[in-house]
């Protein structure tokens, strides 16, 4: 059997800490007009604090339906949350109103999504749209929110943050676009960090340099991270465990390592067969 | 090129395609070079990969070798003939033989058109005889085999794009660019948009037919583990320029190019002892081995 592994050195977490994130039987419908589709069935995923999560399938397989799941963003309608429960800290975030929601959305739980020219405003500077998540959560001045902000700026690797502050998101490319999307998520110090293919539209270098930024930002803050992706190399280089997900089940769950070296289930052996590595096996 | 002389399995067939010289520059007042100075062979037979990153020139090239845009200089030429040169006709005669698969499914057919008219646009564009209804059974009879060939049903002849998935739709676009029998196909980045076992899946299609009906592929790709899997050579881009150009397994193994080098180091490797987390692991893998041994971790 799989030994659910400590993220860090075992000594300071004790194994069993409760998780930060538990997604208990979690069933998730959209009832469209003729039909209903089941997209999420039965899921039940964990997240300690500190550890990374990866939940891959590939398309349609449930994976971003379960993780919008958390922060109850999928449209509704047509989505309905049809069972379980998503424990965050051990309350159940689907029992929530939508105004205590909106007071862990953004500030305990962050995400961080595909494509990051549709989630930034392109009518505000950057720089004020990193402030915003500031200012609306702890209240900061102007000046205290612009400060933060500029510090993140410069924390998550982007040159001269100043210039960069006052810039609109067209005038950043994909990799900087990206860095603002990171660097709009981490501001308020999430206890989660949601990330749906946060790389999936960039070049292979700039993927390389925003996978090394999540890996130091995540063990520097402690977060937890749910990381869904279509790429079991993106998987090894940075889960400790890994969620397989395929016609909206969770096919099989378990160490990184244990996945990989023994996968269980047909499904990921497929994948782990079908992904093409640089080097002959 | 210098560093094909050195590479070691010279390739067999004759020269197909020919780049020589080839610039393509982009705006008036401010100049952008997208293609700097490229010379290339592609020969018959073989899979010859354009790797580099967004915004290198690998798009451009492929559209230069189709002459889909003028190049500012050099030339293209096709199994002898220079394609800057050509009449409108001598063109069209070329353009038969070299064919593309672009990369995105659902935007490269016409969501109005039926199955069967998309795969025989080809036909009824270069060959008088395909047109009009006396023509009509002896096309749907062609295009039926097109589609057995890239392993479609070839009853699906009446429906619309949207009724197939992604994978589907790429091997109606593959069936399209094989309807005027080519010489050379142009593959831009066919399996990025593509789930991945369904990237295999056409993979191995590809490979098939290569080696039933001899063609040869430019196979534009930003993901090296595919083109370690597909290509004979590769050409790796940077900035409009060819940095590095020889046998896949030598430049892969031993990039003489530090950019080829850079990009080799940023593919994520599928192996969870290997990469960013690796020295974490380590520590992981003994701290968990002592917990099954003394049971305290186990649930």
């Amino acid at each position: 059997m799989s030994i659910d592994r400590p993220t860090t050195d075992p000594s300071q977490r004790p194994a069993h800490e409760r998780p930060l994130l538990e997604i208990n039987g979690l069933s998730v419908d959209f009832r469209l007009e003729t039909s209903v589709v089941h997209a999420v069935r039965d899921v039940s995923l964990h997240v300690r604090a500190g550890e990374t999560l990866a939940v891959v399938g590939e398309s349609g397989s449930g994976k971003t339906a379960t993780a919008l799941s958390v922060p109850r963003l999928n449209p509704s309608p047509p989505c309905v949350y049809a069972s379980g429960e998503i424990l965050f800290d051990g309350r159940d975030l689907l029992a929530l109103s939508e105004r205590e929601l909106g007071r862990i959305r953004g500030r305990d739980i962050a995400m961080v999504f595909q494509d990051p020219m549709t989630c930034l405003d392109p009518l505000q500077r950057v720089g004020a749209q990193v402030a915003e998540v500031l200012r609306h959560h702890t209240g900061m001045s102007r000046a205290e929110a612009r400060d933060a902000a500029l510090d993140a700026l410069d924390e998550v690797g982007i040159p001269d943050p100043a210039l960069r502050y006052r810039q609109y998101p067209h005038e950043l490319s994909g990799g900087l676009r990206q860095r603002v999307m990171i660097a709009t998520a981490l501001v308020g110090r999430p206890r989660l960090l949601i990330a749906d293919e946060p790389t999936t539209a960039l070049d292979v270098t700039v993927q390389s340099q925003i996978l090394d930024l999540l890996v130091t930002l995540q063990d520097k803050h402690g977060m937890a991270v749910v990381l869904i992706t279509h790429d079991l190399a993106v998987v090894a280089e940075t889960a400790d465990r890994v969620a397989v997900m395929n016609q909206g089940k969770v096919v099989e769950t378990g160490d990184v390592l244990d996945v990989f070296d023994r996968p269980a289930d047909d499904y990921t052996r497929k994948l782990l067969a079908a992904t093409p590595r640089l080097e002959a096996v | 090129m210098t560093t094909e002389a050195a590479a070691p399995a010279p390739p067999a067939g004759k020269v197909l395609l020919e780049l020589v010289g080839l610039r393509k520059e982009f705006g008036t007042r401010t100049v952008n070079v997208a293609v700097d100075d490229v010379s290339l062979e592609v020969h018959e037979g073989e899979t010859l990969a354009l790797v580099g990153e967004s915004g290198c020139g690998k798009t451009t090239l492929t559209r230069l070798l189709l002459r889909l845009v003028e190049p500012t200089a050099g030339s293209v030429r096709f199994d002898g003939q220079d394609l800057t040169a050509l009449s409108p006709a001598g063109l069209r005669a070329v353009r038969r033989q070299m064919q593309v698969v672009l990369q995105d499914p659902y935007a490269s057919m016409n969501p109005r058109m039926r199955i069967t008219d998309i795969v025989a646009e080809p036909l009824v564009t270069h060959d008088p005889q395909a047109r009009g209804r006396r023509a009509r059974a002896r096309t749907r009879e062609r295009v039926g085999e097109l589609l057995e060939a890239v392993g479609l049903d070839a009853g699906i002849q009446d429906r619309y794009p949207h009724e197939f998935s992604g994978g589907q739709r790429q091997r109606v676009s593959i069936a399209r660019a094989l309807a005027l029998r080519p010489r050379l196909l142009v593959l831009d980045e066919p399996t990025s948009a593509l789930d991945v076992s369904v990237q295999a899946t056409v993979l191995d299609l590809l490979a098939d037919l290569q080696g039933r009906l001899g063609l040869t592929y430019v196979f534009v790709s930003h993901n090296l583990a595919v083109v370690r899997q597909v290509a004979d050579r590769v050409a790796v881009m940077r900035r409009g320029r060819l940095v590095e150009v020889g046998a896949t397994a030598a430049v892969l193994r031993t990039p003489r190019h530090p950019y080829t080098r850079q990009l080799l180091d940023a593919v994520p490797v599928l192996d969870p002892r290997r990469g960013r987390r690796a020295a974490e692991r380590g520590s992981w893998t003994s701290a968990a081995d002592r917990g099954s041994l003394t049971g305290d971790e186990s649930r």
